[in-house]
């Protein structure tokens, strides 16, 4: 039962990043946009769905808490300066999207193009890290807990990691746009040759952080997972652009984004928070909640999250990019 | 100052946050709700047209609203691994339950649910869309309660045994039926109901004292008066029912909460005997916000029902009724502040206990340095404090325009092609985008 909850977890995690992957892309995208029109446009590809996204990654936590208590107070406590940097790039990237509507005025709205692209590279960057640290293992920090020192955060690895994420969350966002808009893209023609130019890039990085990782990282498996299948993917995402399946491409495209947190679970196995001395670290059957508590967590977390996925799927039914407004509705009485 | 004042400082500054806005949700969302089924109901196409006004205006204040709420919400969430992994370490099998219910019922249903809700105005069948706002205030409601189980567990700790160093669960009902989380969420529900209450009269009398709009305020000045005294009422019949099961379980903090020092000598030396010696009782300046709570809950029950007359009765046309269209609005700073006295009370009352009787506040801060908690408190106050006040003065620009300029008739932020559902023109500027096709108009 253990593994189950751990793995929910990991889910919830999965689902967060492969939906706002795109999301973070069309906030970087944003100073690309030829004028006020476009990027007015390209916000409202994200307006309506990254509230639903993003709450993936607090059903994360809170099920953390719940299902591992003791993991996640040391894992935060842990991370704390990117999770820290990941939280207020999160309030202002939220921010952005929330109020940049909200006032007319130029100077307001300048301001809030400047904030949104900016917060989304360090969400995705600092996912890269948060995540990269944990395949390579947390050093010891002074009161004996398992810490991501500066070192970790700067390690070749890792830098190689938050890349790829940006990167991959930057084609996605392409990708979205490019779905969205259809005759129309807000990019330009630019759009094409820059999706084009990223998929090399984007294996090529993926390939040779994969090697960096390979002599620097004991989870040899985990890194070459992260590695191959993520790379094979990204090109054949972008044969699926280059043919005109967007939404193919949209899925593939994930695979960088999908392969991290996996990777942190086949690297750690049933050590729920390892550290590279093997000291002070976490074992899953120790973070685990009392039997107790998952019980009270199986009855109501459990229907809740089937809740969720039914709404979930409503809310993409109603608002996937393409749907314009003024189809569903049906004429009311009066 | 020590890592854990910071730590407590930081709690205390995004709680405060946190919990103005969470408060004005929960208000509002019911009223909003209401509205909507009360322009359901009606088949006068005009009526219903106004009704459904009524919902996009004050919907729209609730959405901006919502939107720091959610923001807080994620740094509250968040600390508890940051800085308080002590509580995750000896409590983590209590607390962290009800907090991952309230996580996925309040963050994932609720926001999926306010998401369809807010951008699914001309794309949702209208009982559909109805039935969506009432899953919103369920949902709302719900995470209430989980997040008020962990609370009430911390006021008074019941259904558990401490193992090994850390506390099990032996008793689940127990902790649900917590009367520390009871009584408080009743307490709450009034508090809440005066807060949008008193917002619903103060928004309309401003309008109408200048003339503007008096038909469309008129009805939200007599239920937002009504709804802000009945809530006095609730909170205080609430606040002097919980005196009696506080005095059972924070003997201390009932003792200075009513001036009796026999009891608080009582309980100190009781405390002494259990845990050793040290200063067991809450700071004594508690009774202050305590006091200031009490006297704002008493004006409102006096004099919060007053500005709904100013709609009853002849001679003088209504905006010309200034002194009791004014009391709307001097009332409204009230509530905030009686809100943030109430869990000031609750809260610093618990101290120098995390979990009374079993975990102090010092125990459960995590393994933070001096100088990380202090760049951690500086960067999460200056980000929160900047979007609270944008947000604040947003909502009170929104609230002025008036209807015609409600977020929920605009187009950028909720986007409906291009066109105000009206079919009128774009508010936004620059939001003229393509595909603007004519929408049908659903209410």
């Amino acid at each position: 039962m253990d593994i189950f909850w751990y793995a929910l977890v990991g889910l919830l995690l999965v689902g967060y990043l492969t939906l706002e992957g795109a999301d973070f892309g069309v906030g970087m995208l944003i100073p690309f946009a030829r004028d006020e029109a476009d990027r007015a446009r390209m916000r409202r590809l994200v307006v309506p769905l990254f509230l639903a996204n993003e709450v993936w990654l607090v059903a994360f936590v809170g099920l953390l808490f719940g299902a591992l208590p003791l993991l996640e107070g040391k894992l935060l406590a842990g991370l704390r300066i990117p999770v820290t940097l990941l939280l207020l790039a999160w309030f202002l990237r939220d921010a952005a999207l929330w109020f940049r509507s909200a006032h007319p005025g130029a100077g307001w709205r300048r301001a809030w193009d400047a904030v949104l692209p900016v917060a989304s590279l360090v969400l995705a960057a600092g996912w890269g890290v948060v995540l990269s640290v944990l395949i390579r293992g947390l050093s010891i920090g002074g009161g004996g807990q398992p810490t991501a020192t500066l070192g970790d955060l700067l390690h070749p690895f890792t830098l190689g990691s938050a890349a790829v994420l940006v990167l991959a969350s930057l084609r996605q966002g392409i990708f979205f746009t490019a779905l969205s808009a259809g005759g129309d893209n807000p990019l330009g023609e630019r759009a094409d040759r820059l999706a084009k130019q990223l998929t090399l890039a984007l294996a090529g990085l993926i390939l040779l952080t994969a090697v960096i990782g390979l002599v620097s990282c004991d989870a040899k498996v985990a890194v070459a997972i992260n590695g191959l299948f993520p790379a094979i993917a990204v090109l054949g995402s972008g044969r699926d652009h280059a043919n005109g399946k967007t939404v193919r491409a949209l899925a593939r495209g994930a695979a960088p984004l999908i392969a991290l947190p996996v990777s942190v679970g086949i690297a750690n196995g049933t050590t729920a928070l390892a550290t590279r001395s093997g000291v002070g670290e976490l074992s899953l059957g120790d973070a685990v909640a009392a039997s107790s508590t998952l019980t009270l967590l199986a009855v109501t977390v459990l229907p809740a999250l089937v809740a969720v996925a039914f709404a979930q799927a409503w809310f993409w039914r109603v608002f996937a990019p393409g749907r314009s407004a003024g189809r569903a509705p049906e004429p009311v009485a009066g | 100052m020590t890592e854990v004042d910071l730590a407590r400082l930081q709690f205390a500054t995004t709680a405060t946050l946190h919990f103005l806005f969470v408060a004005l949700t929960l208000g509002l969302v019911t009223v909003v709700a209401c509205m909507q089924t009360r322009g359901l109901r009606t088949t006068d196409p005009e009526l219903r047209a106004t009704r459904m006004r009524r919902v996009r205006f004050w919907g729209g204040l609730y959405v901006i609203n919502y939107a720091l709420g959610i923001i807080s919400g994620l740094a509250q969430e968040f600390q508890f691994g940051l800085n308080w992994s002590g509580l995750s370490h000896v409590m983590g099998n209590i607390v962290g339950a009800p907090m991952a219910v309230e996580a996925i019922v309040a963050f994932f249903l609720e926001s999926t649910f306010l998401g369809l809700w807010a951008f699914g105005f001309n794309r949702l069948p209208a009982r559909v869309h109805a039935v969506l706002i009432w899953l919103v205030a369920l949902t709302a409601y719900a995470s209430a309660f989980w997040i008020m189980v962990v609370n009430g567990f911390l006021q008074k700790p019941v259904g558990y045994e401490m193992r090994n160093g850390a506390a099990e669960v032996t008793d689940w009902f127990a902790v649900l039926t917590n009367e520390a989380t009871w009584i408080a969420l009743a307490h709450i529900a009034g508090a809440v109901s005066v807060l949008a209450g008193l917002f619903l009269a103060a928004v309309s009398a401003y309008h109408i004292r200048r003339g503007r709009e008096v038909e469309f305020f008129r009805p939200t000045l007599v239920q937002g008066s009504l709804l802000a005294t009945i809530g006095a009422f609730v909170a205080i019949v609430v606040g002097f029912a919980s005196y009696g099961p506080l005095k059972d379980y924070q003997p201390a903090k009932f003792g200075i909460l009513t001036g009796e020092h026999d009891e608080v000598e009582k309980a100190k030396a009781a405390a002494e005997a259990l845990h050793g010696v040290g200063d067991w009782a809450p700071p004594s300046w508690i009774t202050g916000p305590s006091n200031l709570m009490m006297v704002i809950g008493v004006l409102v029950l006096l004099l919060g029902w007053i500005p709904a007359t100013a709609a009853r009765g002849g001679g003088k046309p209504l905006p010309a009724r200034t002194f009791r269209l004014r009391l709307a609005v001097i009332l409204l700073p009230l509530a905030p502040l009686g809100l943030i006295c109430g869990w000031l009370t609750r809260e610093v009352g618990r101290q120098p206990w995390m979990v009374t009787g079993e975990l102090t506040v010092k125990q459960a801060i995590g393994d933070v340095s001096w100088g990380g908690m202090l760049t951690s408190y500086i960067a999460f106050t200056v980000v929160l404090t900047v979007l609270a006040v944008v947000d604040v003065s947003l909502l009170r620009r929104y609230a002025l325009l008036g209807p015609d300029g409600g977020l929920l008739a605009a187009d950028d932020l909720f986007p409906v092609d291009g066109r105000r559902p009206d079919g009128g023109t774009p508010v936004a500027v620059g939001a003229g985008g393509p595909g603007g096709t004519s929408v049908p108009h659903t209410y």
